[in-house]
């Protein structure tokens, strides 16, 4: 069902780069987005604490 | 579009918010685009068999890892002489963003170097000053880190990215200068390319959806670092108030 994908004796080398680099890529984006909003977050309660 | 517009602070935070979602969707499909194409369209090397479908991460992110380092010291200079803040941004959020492209090109390099030359790591030229990038890398983020005025800190970052430059050409023609376990050049031989234009061509492809990934994080870097910078400020206040 899913001989399509079998890479041969390579299989495992090639899908560890594979999910490595998604995961390490979207780690670099995730990061400032969630950390950005955090910011923005907890500035906002501050402020609101503040009132 | 005035270029002293985009490098105003206020302008940049305010105009890049809905750009970064489109930029970030478009990312996304393309990357979808890109690793179907090196899993499933690209063919097979005759020699190396599917292991060379690596090259369709290792290959962009070494590329990116050098273009990145270049840009973060660019940018650094250009703060350092003419003393723009968003200059500054830029330059030391470039760092992470190179140590994430030099990382991937690292390990999958490493990946790819066990089923091809039967080791993971060999301490020849190209590997160990591809390390030494990392390194320079994770200095440049220590470095801002350790100093709590952040335009002083700016400043030493920027020199240090500066002097780190020494490094690129090295890494660029190390397989030409020295005798390495790594292979030479195969795409940067334009006037004849090792690879076949089948495998080529995802693999320029792969290297535009790199750059455009590098363009839409850093935005999002460069607005984070606004923010860090300008919280306080007043027009950051009513922005998100809004």
């Amino acid at each position: 069902m899913f001989d399509f994908l079998y890479m041969g004796k390579h299989t495992i080398f090639v899908y560890m780069s594979y999910i490595f680099s998604i995961v390490v890529l979207f780690a670099g984006y995730y990061f400032p987005h969630n950390s950005l909003k955090k910011e923005v977050n907890r500035r906002n309660d501050k402020d609101n604490n503040k009132e | 579009m005035n270029i002293s517009k985009i490098a105003n602070l206020k302008f940049f935070y305010t105009n890049t918010n809905t750009l970064t979602v489109y930029l970030s969707l478009f990312t996304f499909l393309l990357f979808v685009i890109g690793i179907y194409w090196g899993l499933f369209i690209a063919p097979e090397d005759y020699l190396q068999g599917n292991s060379y479908r690596i090259i369709y991460f290792h290959v962009p992110a070494a590329w990116l890892s050098l273009q990145t380092y270049i840009i973060m010291a660019v940018t650094g200079f250009i703060a350092l002489v003419w003393k723009i803040k968003i200059m500054e941004i830029a330059s030391i959020q470039c760092a992470p963003l190179g140590a994430l492209f030099t990382l991937i090109a690292l390990i999958t390099g490493m990946l790819w170097g066990k089923p091809t030359w039967g080791t993971y790591w060999v301490w020849d030229a190209r590997l160990t000053s591809e390390l030494i990038l990392l390194f320079l890398y994770i200095g440049v983020m220590v470095l801002y880190s350790s100093i709590s005025d952040k335009r002083q800190a700016a400043k030493l970052t920027s020199i240090l990215a500066i002097i780190g430059l020494i490094n690129i050409p090295i890494i660029h023609y190390s397989v030409e200068w020295w005798n390495t376990l790594h292979q030479g050049p195969t795409v940067t031989k334009f006037e004849k390319p090792s690879a076949h234009i089948t495998m080529l061509i995802p693999l320029l492809y792969m290297f535009v959806v790199f750059n455009i990934y590098f363009l839409t994080v850093l935005i999002k870097r460069i607005r984070l670092g606004i923010y860090i910078r300008e919280k306080n400020s007043k027009w950051m206040k009513e922005y998100h108030d809004v």
